[in-house]
């Protein structure tokens, strides 16, 4: 709940069910993937900024490093603007027609991107155009059986590996793991039928708020906020350390204990979907951050300013799972 | 943010409480749809796209309400813009050829085809 598109719809309910039944996740440290749009807007196609020149206030021409590290070095020491000059007419062309909600922001504030510079925001994106869902193998089937995983619930990594699977891949990676999952629950649902009917769920690690009823709408806008104050941060999320790393997830398990506690409101009932949205939001900037911790090395979207090199050994792929106690393990 | 609901346009299909993925109209029988919650819009377009009498228009601005005068946004050619310049016919989705960005890594000084 970043501004970015999508982030209101994607709360992580997906991968909390999962870890729930004890499916592990992969990829949740490659997520410090920000987007950047108009301050006022939440558009965050990032095509258009390739053919941008960068400025800040008094005009100067900023550098260094891709789109991303360039505005997010320059955001914290003032407002950052955009325009995009090196655009050829063609080109300029070909975005408006193939990308029309690049321009329907701009447009609408009045603003000629291509002639105008206008002041930009980078806009967290979390597991949206992050890699980390839940760990699948090739039929989309999670680690817990009869348990499948498609589209962004599933992790991405195997697809796009450390960095973001924005636009293409993912929007590819939905619609073929949505066939193969689909296909494949089917096939296991045709092999067990003689079991039939209900089966237990071999373990049922919940988020226990069925048993202390709804924490309330004060409680949820609460916790959201504890969870942005983590992960929006630059200096916490876009660049990461372990100090700072430790110190948010120390502060996120307390809200969500406290969240997991918050017991029955006297607006009970209320909204009973937002306070799943929000533990799933409280459980996934912890698996964050968990996972983030472990990988000890700057690869793709995870950039440790305390490890800014990758690490010599052989890539290795983390797993993490668990509700109440996350456990993070290198993956086999 | 959602603005406005035209209520001279809207026929009250109810096809933006149905497009809309966060929940922030309210159907009313009979009745054009209510903005009930605004704050839950993201402003995603979704329900101007879906609109057929292109009665809705979606502010660009995201925190801050903007006061928006219908006879305005129709003279500035808005309403229904989104759908235009995707290409959609009337409802149908289309306009996917017109999408070229797949040449857009070739495209520096020569022109597009048509």
């Amino acid at each position: 709940m970043s501004r970015a598109l999508g982030t209101y719809g994607l709360t992580g309910d997906g991968l909390l069910m999962a870890a729930e039944a004890g499916a592990g996740l992969s990829g949740m440290e490659f997520s410090g993937q920000y987007g950047v749009s108009h301050v006022d807007a939440t558009v965050t196609k990032n095509l258009i900024y390739d053919w941008a020149t960068f400025s800040d206030e008094s005009g100067r021409e900023l550098d260094g490093g891709d789109v991303f590290e360039i505005v997010a070095r320059n955001l914290p020491l003032g407002p950052v603007y955009a325009i995009i000059d090196k655009a050829s007419p063609a080109i300029q062309e070909g975005l408006r027609r193939g990308q029309p909600n690049i321009f329907l922001p701009l447009d609408r504030l009045g603003i000629d991107p291509f002639r105008q510079r206008f002041p930009v925001a980078l806009r967290y994106e979390g597991t949206v155009r992050g890699v980390g869902g839940v760990a699948v193998d090739r039929n989309c089937a999670a680690s817990v059986p009869g348990l499948f995983a498609a589209g962004d619930a599933a992790s991405r990594e195997s697809v796009v590996g450390a960095v973001s699977g924005g636009g293409g891949p993912n929007s590819t990676w939905a619609i073929a793991s949505g066939v193969w999952a689909g296909e494949a629950a089917s096939n296991y649902a045709a092999r067990n039928r003689a079991r039939g009917g209900a089966r237990p769920a071999a373990r049922a690690d919940c988020a226990n708020q069925q048993a202390n009823g709804d924490p309330g709408a004060d409680a949820c806008a609460a916790a959201i906020k504890e969870v942005q104050s983590e992960l929006f941060p630059l200096e916490r999320n876009f660049s990461r350390d372990e100090m700072t790393m430790r110190g948010s997830l120390s502060r996120l398990d307390s809200a969500w204990q406290a969240f997991e506690t918050a017991g029955t409101s006297s607006r009970k009932g209320e909204s009973p979907h937002k306070a799943r949205e929000t533990a799933a939001m409280l459980a996934t900037a912890r698996w964050i951050y968990a996972s983030a911790l472990e990988r000890r090395e700057t690869r793709g979207i995870h950039r440790r300013r305390d490890h800014p090199g990758r690490d010599s050994a052989p890539p290795a792929r983390l797993r993490v799972r668990g509700v109440e106690r996350i456990v993070v393990e290198q993956a086999q | 943010m959602i603005e406005l609901v035209s209520s001279d346009r809207c026929i009250k299909c109810d096809a933006c409480v149905e497009a809309c993925p966060d929940n922030v109209f309210d159907a009313s029988p009979g009745e054009v749809p209510i903005i009930a919650r605004v704050e839950d819009c993201q402003t995603c377009f979704l329900c101007e796209l879906y609109c057929p009498t292109d009665a809705l228009y979606v502010s660009p601005f995201r925190q801050e309400r903007e006061r928006v005068d219908e006879a305005a946004l129709i003279a500035r050619g808005l309403l229904g813009s989104y759908r235009r310049a995707l290409g959609w016919r009337g409802i149908k989705a289309a306009g996917t050829e017109r999408d070229l960005s797949h040449r857009l890594p070739e495209a520096d000084g020569t022109p597009l085809e048509q």
